[in-house]
């Protein structure tokens, strides 16, 4: 018994049984699944009536059997047609409705006679028909039907903007291609009989599309399949070329086995390389596109991790993402806090920013935050909740041509939304589309939310340096304002206690005042006016000192800097030098490494160096000789120095508050106003470095002073 | 291709069902969230309109709230002068259509429909032909290139507009066509119709139910009398006959219309539609479809695919409802303004009175319908439906009010009619005095040449079965509050022929059932009396 014969159609039949159940059992009850559910009851009985013929005893019986099997493989092209049209979801044409009740019922009748099977007869492989005149009829009528189901399969295609729909569509049309090229070859008795393998195949790819749709990727198989068709010349070629050389040197019977094993050993350790490397090629060739892709993200990423201003970002990424994604038009939307709205940000090409905007409580964001994944456009033409969208909003999507809509977002915040017009190549956009949006979305959401938080300290930076220089302002002008009365006190004061002098003087010469009266006099001139006014004076210089600190201090904020490379060795020698003189009478030692240069303005950092030098001879403990060190490093980016004192420290409940203004160690004993150290630190500050101390109390105080190497004017002014 | 015919081409049945019917699956939250967005959008759009300037004082209210507090209600007084003159200068936008009501309160009520409003509308209506259809959720029985028998009103009424829209988005064929249908008088073209349905076949009907009901009794009784024509011998009427033949015979009675069409949808209107669903299922087969909706706004609540209760859409017009304890107190102090709830405040067993705000820069501002609608429940589970439901009541001043305790609206009296199971022809009602006492008079013709006895009984006591207050009122009163006043035969007839004579409009040809004026009784008694074989 011939089982390679005889069980094929036995296997299409029980195949498209099972596929039959599993169709009427799980899948979707529709009039498509009723259609492909009579093209399989039509396979079963198809592979039952050959199963039949290959194994009857004789040629009549064959006969009759085969007459049963055309009559089945005819039926399966109305079907076809049926299935197609539920499909795709158009009418049945009732003409070919009738035509195909009549052709079906003639081929039944028509069939007993010898119109389409004339007879059987023994092939090598088994029984094959010899044809008769109508066959040619069932092949135009078979021909009609699967071309307009072709024809109907290949609109609803073009129809279709939904990658998946469109994917499903192919398969179902390779799946019907297949059956119809072997069923003809059948009609061939010298070919071997395909037709019902290609059956097989069918029922297989159309269950497979129609139960789970993305179950495949049509284009997978075509990839793989490249693959394997390449590896096969590759591995075939040499083969066949090694083996037509050995049997043209030697003697062809002298090909022996051991040849072919060694040919056979040498492909399989070179197989697995050359198969990788032909998959990579076929990979690069036809993913071409996701490559490009894959670079998108990558730049993206790469540059986007270190753009802070917003607009530049938003520009960057609609750039990006329409050139990556083909389109002809890319817009960004974000969120502005002020009116509660996402608003035009960056436009490729750029739009009218104030007509584009979606309010935050707008249907589309809604759709956008509770799905939290892209939206097709023509959503809004189905979905329930898009009722609410405006006219207002749908003429700015029409007239952006959106296409598809991205939300980005940042811990649960909308932070924007991208809103890409349909492809250039008309293709929707696909799974792979959606990946890719989805990690530039992320990617994007953290980025803009991170120039938003930027843009936000910048504000708040600026607010505040508005404040500050408004308040330098007020302390300019009422140190200045207050000037001039104290002034007046001060002379005045000085005048009375002249004056007062020369009242004392001439009552002390006077004879004719009585000396008790004298003495009170002069008690009260020379003691207690004399006291009052050196009190005046005293306040008046304190004063005095203070709003001339508080002159310098406000100066310091609106004197523009002036920024150049300053040899510090110089400028602490211009401090030290003056002070040697004192510095030796105190018996204090001062010693100064080698510092490095740094970037600076050299008056104002020779104030600072100054006061830091100044408030260590001040401080130094009288118990003790005196030590001061000055020392610098330079390190990455900056320069440090260090001004080292063995005075008597600072305990830590005032480390913290040295640098405050006004802020005294011991306010009692003090001399100054408490603002050397505040100059100090706002003269750091607007070199964009940094001012600190390490102290102990008892044993000695170091003050750092750190500044930016690559200062300069343009940074600060 | 139309419009909408590409969804039909190009999607699948629940993607054409979300579009369509979608909203049945609201949540009241999203409902009110659509009914808000398009509200302010709307305050956009006609704040600037001199009619809407001159109904909202210039005020361009920013909220909800402010909105109700600050817009009056309105009637359509307010707006005759501009919409009565179609004075579009006056509007927010221009319309592409007018239309105008029934007119049964004895003038026309001109409505404008702007570009958006009217496509929201024919997406509405669309619904409404899916869930006419649809035996169970997702059904789509419709689809472009389906033949519609119509039975409605011509262009520049309301329906007959609509329809016309319908038919410039999606492909439907209506039998018979509407530009040959409007040469023809009302009967004429009912008979068109049928008679081109027989050759071609329809796919659903659209019509007024209380005439879709009575074409299937007499279809009924006129197939008794059968008799042999030309037209019977093209084949496809042959076929059709024969079918419907074989299977009166199986069912062993005349051929009703169900034998002769397999409708997929009937779609149905007017308050009546409720009586006679059970006729129209009996005769045609296929339970009607009802919608509710007016000149004003169309359609407004629509029934699910269980044909039970009504759902408001919610992209049609903004709803407020007066609470009917507030309708009672405006109407028994004077000057009293009453106050509205917004959808998602009605309470079920309640009765409201619609107000509604139009979107789309269509002009009525909180305006009072002067229908009455009772929410049934908080939704369908049947249907799935999470969404206030709710039937239709009656309008105001429809109603008939008898001792002070009861009051009859126009579908109480048609459900007692048809419940005594009395062949009639049509009917009038309203209140009459007999020395001190009120009663409700009813004026009947009946069909046939037999009158059933106790006429009176039978209407009181189902009367009394329908409304427990009528009840109170006849045990309290102790009297039957129902006199009855029999008609002679083809009094109705001539009426609507010597209104005809006079060029009457359609839509006052027949006289209105409820209170109607003593000019209309006198004459309607007249024509009674031309005939008097059954006096």
């Amino acid at each position: 018994m011939n089982y390679s014969y005889l069980l094929p159609p036995l296997i299409a039949s029980g195949f498209a049984g099972i596929l039959l159940l599993v169709v009427l059992l799980k899948g979707r009850r529709s009039h498509g699944s009723r259609t492909f559910s009579l093209i399989l009851m039509a396979t079963v009985l198809l592979g039952v009536s050959l199963f039949a013929m290959r194994n009857s005893p004789d040629v009549d019986h064959a006969l009759s059997w085969e007459r049963v099997a055309l009559i089945t493989g005819f039926a399966i092209f109305p079907c076809y047609y049926y299935f197609a049209t539920s499909l795709t979801g158009r009418r049945i044409n009732r003409g070919i409705l009738v035509f195909s009740l009549f052709s079906i019922a003639g081929t039944a009748g028509l069939s007993l006679t010898g119109l389409f099977v004339q007879k059987m007869q023994v092939e090598s492989y088994g029984y094959a028909p010899t044809m008769g005149p109508g066959i040619y009829f069932l092949i135009a009528a078979s021909l009609l039907f699967a071309g307009t189901a072709f024809q109907q399969l290949i609109k609803s295609y073009r129809n279709s903007t939904k990658y998946e729909e469109r994917n499903r569509l192919i398969y179902i049309m390779l799946a019907l291609a297949i059956p119809v090229v072997g069923l003809f070859l059948d009609a061939i008795p010298t070919i071997y009989p395909l037709g019902i393998f290609s059956t097989i195949v069918f029922c297989i790819l159309t269950t497979i599309a129609i139960i789970k749709y993305h179950l495949f990727d049509i284009h997978f198989v075509i990839r793989k399949g490249i693959a394997y068709i390449l590896l096969s010349g590759l591995v075939a070629v040499p083969y066949v070329v090694i083996i037509f050389v050995v049997s043209r040197i030697l003697d062809p019977d002298s090909v022996s086995m051991w040849i072919h094993f060694a040919i056979l050993l040498v492909l399989a350790f070179t197989i697995q390389p050359v198969w990788r490397r032909v998959q990579s090629t076929v990979d690069r060739l036809y993913y071409r596109g996701r490559y490009d892709y894959l670079k998108t993200l990558e730049n993206f990423g790469r540059e986007c991790a270190d753009i802070i201003n917003i607009e530049e970002l938003c520009n960057r990424l609609v750039t990006l993402t329409r050139a990556a994604m083909g389109t002809s038009g890319a817009y960004l939307l974000t969120y502005d806090e002020n009116k509660d709205r996402l608003k035009l940000a960056a436009g490729s090409p750029p739009a009218g920013a104030d007509e584009v905007y979606l309010d935050a409580d707008s249907a589309v964001v809604n759709w956008l935050k509770k799905h939290d994944k892209p939206m097709d456009a023509n959503e809004i033409e189905f979905d329930r909740t898009l009722a609410a969208i405006t006219g207002r909003e749908t003429k700015m999507l029409t007239e952006l041509k959106a296409g598809l809509l991205v939300p980005f977002r940042q811990a649960g915040k909308m932070v924007g939304i991208l809103i890409l017009e349909p492809k250039l190549n008309g293709d929707p956009y696909g799974a792979d589309d959606i990946s890719l949006l989805a990690v530039v979305a992320r990617q994007a959401s953290a980025a803009i939310d991170n120039a938003n938080l930027y843009a936000q300290a910048l504000r708040t930076e600026r607010a505040l340096q508005e404040k500050t220089s408004e308040l330098e302002q007020i302390i300019y002008a009422t140190s200045h304002d207050l000037k001039s009365p104290l002034l007046n006190i001060q002379g005045f004061s000085r005048e009375l206690e002249e004056s007062l002098k020369e009242i004392s003087e001439s009552i002390q010469q006077s004879s004719s005042i009585d000396p008790k009266v004298r003495d009170r006099i002069a008690h009260s001139t020379g003691e207690d006016i004399h006291t009052a006014l050196q009190f005046i004076l005293a306040s008046t210089s304190k004063m005095d000192s203070l709003l001339a600190g508080l002159l310098q201090l406000s100066r310091l904020g609106r004197t523009p800097l002036d920024i150049e490379e300053i040899d510090m060795n110089d400028l602490i020698g211009s401090i030290v030098n003056p002070r040697s003189y004192r510095l030796r009478e105190s018996d204090i030692t001062i010693s100064v490494e080698d510092l490095p240069p740094c970037m600076g303005d050299r008056v104002q950092l020779d104030q600072v160096f100054s006061n830091l030098i100044d408030n260590a001879i001040k401080f130094l403990d009288p118990v003790r000789p005196g030590r001061i060190q000055i020392s610098g490093r330079r390190t990455d980016g900056e320069v440090i120095y260090c001004i080292e004192d063995n005075g008597i420290g600072i305990s830590a409940n005032h480390q913290g508050k040295i640098f405050d203004i006004f802020h005294q160690l011991e306010p009692d004993t003090s001399i100054g106003e408490g603002l050397g150290l505040a100059i100090v630190r706002r003269i750091i500050e607007r070199h964009y470095g940094e001012v600190h101390v390490q102290s102990e109390f008892g044993k000695g105080s170091k003050f750092f002073v750190s500044l930016p190497v690559d200062l300069s004017s343009n940074m600060i002014n | 291709m139309l419009p909408e015919d590409k969804y039909f081409e190009t999607e699948d049945e629940s993607k054409i069902w979300e579009r369509y019917c979608g909203f049945l699956d609201l949540s009241v939250a999203d409902f009110m969230h659509i009914q808000r967005r398009l509200l302010m959008e709307q305050m956009e759009l006609v704040s600037d309109s001199p009619l809407a300037r001159e109904i909202m004082a210039g005020k361009k209210p920013k909220s909800l709230d402010e909105f109700r507090n600050s817009i009056p209600l309105t009637t359509y007084n307010d707006y005759e002068q501009y919409l009565s003159e179609q004075r579009e200068d006056v509007l927010a936008e221009k319309p592409v259509f007018w239309c105008h009501s029934a007119g049964r309160g004895g003038f026309f009520k001109w409505m404008p429909y702007t570009k958006r409003g009217s496509e929201v509308c024919i997406k509405r209506v669309m619904g409404g032909l899916m869930l006419a259809g649809a035996g169970s959720r997702g059904e789509v029985h419709i689809k472009p290139g389906m033949r519609m028998l119509l039975l409605l009103a011509p262009r520049s009424y309301t329906s007959g507009m609509l329809f016309e829209q319908l038919s410039k988005r999606f492909s439907i064929e209506f039998i018979p066509p509407q530009e040959k249908a409007e040469q023809m008088e009302f009967q004429e073209r009912i008979e068109k119709g049928f008679e081109m349905a027989l050759r071609t076949g329809v796919d659903g009907i659209f019509a007024i139910a209380s005439v879709l009901g009575k074409m299937g009794e007499s279809m009924a009784e006129r197939a008794q009398g059968m008799r042999f024509s030309p037209g019977m011998l093209y084949p496809p009427v042959t076929l059709r006959l024969l079918r419907a033949f074989f299977q009166s015979v199986v069912a062993g009675r005349s051929i009703y219309p169900k034998d002769l069409w397999k409708a997929k949808v009937i779609f149905t209107g007017g308050t009546d539609a409720t009586i006679y669903k059970d006729q129209i299922a009996y005769y045609w087969g296929k339970v009607p479809w009802e919608g509710y909706g007016a000149t004003e706004a169309f359609p407004i609540a629509m029934q699910g695919w269980n044909k039970k209760w009504l759902t408001f859409i919610p992209d049609v017009a903004f709803y407020e409802f007066i609470p009917e304890e507030e309708l009672r107190r405006e109407k028994a102090e004077s000057g009293y303004y009453p106050s509205t709830v917004t959808f998602d405040e009605v309470k079920p067993d309640k009765t409201y009175e619609v107000v509604l705000t139009s979107f789309y820069g269509m002009p009525l501002m909180r305006y009072r319908m002067g229908d009455l609608v009772t929410f049934k429940s908080r939704g369908d589970s049947q249907a799935g439906i999470n969404l206030p439901q709710a039937v239709v009541k009656s309008r105001i001043g429809c109603t008939i009010n008898i001792g002070g305790l009861t009051d009859l609206d126009e579908k109480t009296i048609w459900q007692a009619i048809a419940n005594s199971g009395i062949k009639y022809e049509d009917w009038l009602a309203r209140k009459e005095y007999d020395s001190n006492k009120t009663f409700l008079s009813l004026y009947l013709e009946l069909k046939g040449d037999s009158t059933p006895p106790h006429i009176e009984s039978m209407i009181d006591k189902h009367l009394r079965e329908i409304d427990p207050d009528y009840r109170d009122v006849g045990d309290l009163l102790s009297q039957q509050p129902v006199k009855i006043t029999l008609l002679s035969s083809g009094t109705f007839q001539r009426y609507y022929q010597e209104m005809q004579k006079a060029g009457t409009d359609l839509a006052h040809l027949k006289p209105p059932h409820m209170n109607a004026s003593d000019k209309i009784i006198e004459r309607v008694m007249h024509l009674s009396k031309v005939d008097t074989t059954r006096q």
